[in-house]
């Protein structure tokens, strides 16, 4: 037995003829690793506050805008999704500071709602397909009297980490995998003026004379009017007072 | 009619060896195998190897991403080689590995670990090397190179049917020699480069690459 498995063993060698332990071959390795972390950065200049003084007829009648109040700037290596979410301590309505005057009417309503807030974005949403809302984005400048209710009124949740669905309104990307923007830089794809990762943001609000926030809507398609005398009858107004509400700019990977 | 149970054994025996045995050479079948023996084998001749045997690349900042990671003078190779006879040839080439049996795909990095979504590993021809040492007697001697996105692509350091003489101090220098006698011929520094751009999914990669010295018949 032991005698053929020698001789299988120098058959084997015979096999392979060619190959001589006696020649020279000799080998090194060296594992090369290469780690691709994800990034995904949100770059943003803005006042820490921007404030709207209402104390003209004028600019209650022709509301305020801030133009050019907030510059976005996207930084990624992996697909992502950026919203804009409007949000206060309820969720729904601005969060009452100070309340001016005794306040005593009936008519004079402290619960305006996030809604009325507007905003424009500098550069269209190119990837929203599908989507089942009035607006996909912010792109649709701001409208003169007579006003369409919806065109940019901001989202708003109490949840502001939670995804908008279909019929919310992006900046850019949307709900769902198949809607997202591709990883890039400001800095090296496309210029300040056409870029889908550069987004100058402008606000606006208008509270209409008596002060209702006529553009104040729902982003549903039609969109549901929030102005105050449809929500809480002919004859309401805002009460005068200081209001404040927090605007968050989310950016996450695709999802 | 029954055959004699040995026989049986012995031809099992016979095919396994053969298998086994053609089965470590295949495994680095792209280093090539010498059929002649005009220089002397292992350990009077010798590749010599410095520096860290893993090298990491670390893309955590955008600007890597953009503009890569070079690692320079990472490997260096030092060669002995003692001859038989004046005949005395050789070759040294580098090949890449994905380590195929784990399920990579032929044309991208072995994946260790996928961070987030996709599935879009790196391609093998993201990885770039130079090259050189004091002579340049090296193929394309301190320009980088890619390998092509499949696994065993391979690049020539040193490769030349004729021979060319130690001292020549020329392009492909590969008769016998030494590192300890002409050094700025037998011994090669290696640069490593990663651009990876953004097309790829986030992750942990790896590849193997294998430096190879062989006699050339």
């Amino acid at each position: 037995m032991r005698k053929q498995t020698k001789l299988a063993m120098a058959l084997g060698f015979l096999a392979i003829s060619g190959t001589s332990f006696g020649q020279l071959q000799d080998e090194k390795n060296v594992t090369m690793t290469m780690d691709l972390q994800p990034i995904l950065q949100l770059e943003m200049n803005t006042p820490d506050q921007v404030d709207f003084v209402f104390d003209k007829l004028g600019d209650y009648y022709g509301g305020i805008t801030k133009y050019g109040a907030t510059i976005l700037k996207v930084n990624s290596t992996v697909a992502w999704d950026l919203y804009a979410v409007g949000t206060s301590n309820d969720g729904t309505n601005w969060d009452k500071q100070m309340e001016y005057g005794t306040g005593t009417d009936p008519n004079a309503i402290d619960q305006l709602p996030l809604e009325l807030l507007e905003i424009h974005q500098s550069e269209a949403n190119a990837s929203a397909a599908g989507t089942t809302g009035f607006r996909p984005d912010y792109n649709s400048a701001f409208a003169a009297a007579p006003y369409t209710p919806g065109e940019n009124n901001i989202y708003a949740s109490g949840s502001p980490y939670v995804l908008p669905g279909l019929g919310e309104k992006y900046i850019q990307g949307h709900s769902g995998t198949a809607n997202f923007a591709a990883g890039g830089s400001y800095l090296t794809q496309g210029s300040a003026t056409n870029s889908i990762y550069y987004y100058v943001i402008d606000y606006r609000i208008v509270p209409g004379l008596p002060a209702t926030f006529p553009t104040a809507a729902t982003n549903a398609a039609p969109p549901v009017a929030l102005d105050l005398a449809t929500v809480n009858g002919a004859g309401s107004y805002a009460q005068p007072g200081v209001y404040t509400m927090n605007v968050k700019y989310v950016l996450i990977e695709n999802q | 009619m029954n055959l004699p149970q040995p026989s049986y054994l012995f031809i099992s025996k016979l095919l396994l060896f053969t298998v086994v045995s053609f089965g470590c050479l295949e495994s680095n079948a792209q280093c090539g195998s010498p059929v002649t023996a005009n220089c002397q084998a292992v350990p009077s001749s010798e590749l010599i190897q410095s520096g860290n045997g893993n090298v990491d690349f670390v893309f955590d900042d955008f600007s890597k991403y953009n503009g890569g990671i070079t690692q320079s003078g990472t490997t260096t190779l030092r060669l002995k080689v003692l001859p038989n006879n004046p005949s005395c040839k050789w070759t040294l080439r580098v090949y890449i590995e994905n380590n195929p049996g784990g399920g990579s795909p032929a044309n991208q990095w072995e994946t260790l670990n996928s961070y987030g979504n996709g599935t879009d590993a790196p391609t093998l021809d993201l990885l770039a090397i130079k090259i050189y040492n004091g002579c340049g007697t090296p193929i394309n001697s301190g320009v980088y190179q890619n390998f092509a996105a499949i696994n065993g692509a391979f690049i020539d350091i040193v490769n030349d049917a004729s021979l060319i003489p130690a001292g020549s101090c020329a392009t492909n220098v590969n008769s016998a020699g030494s590192y300890l006698t002409d050094p700025n011929e037998y011994t090669f520094m290696v640069d490593y480069r990663i651009v990876p751009g953004l097309n790829f999914t986030s992750g942990y990669y790896q590849v193997v690459l294998h430096f190879c010295l062989v006699e050339q018949s």
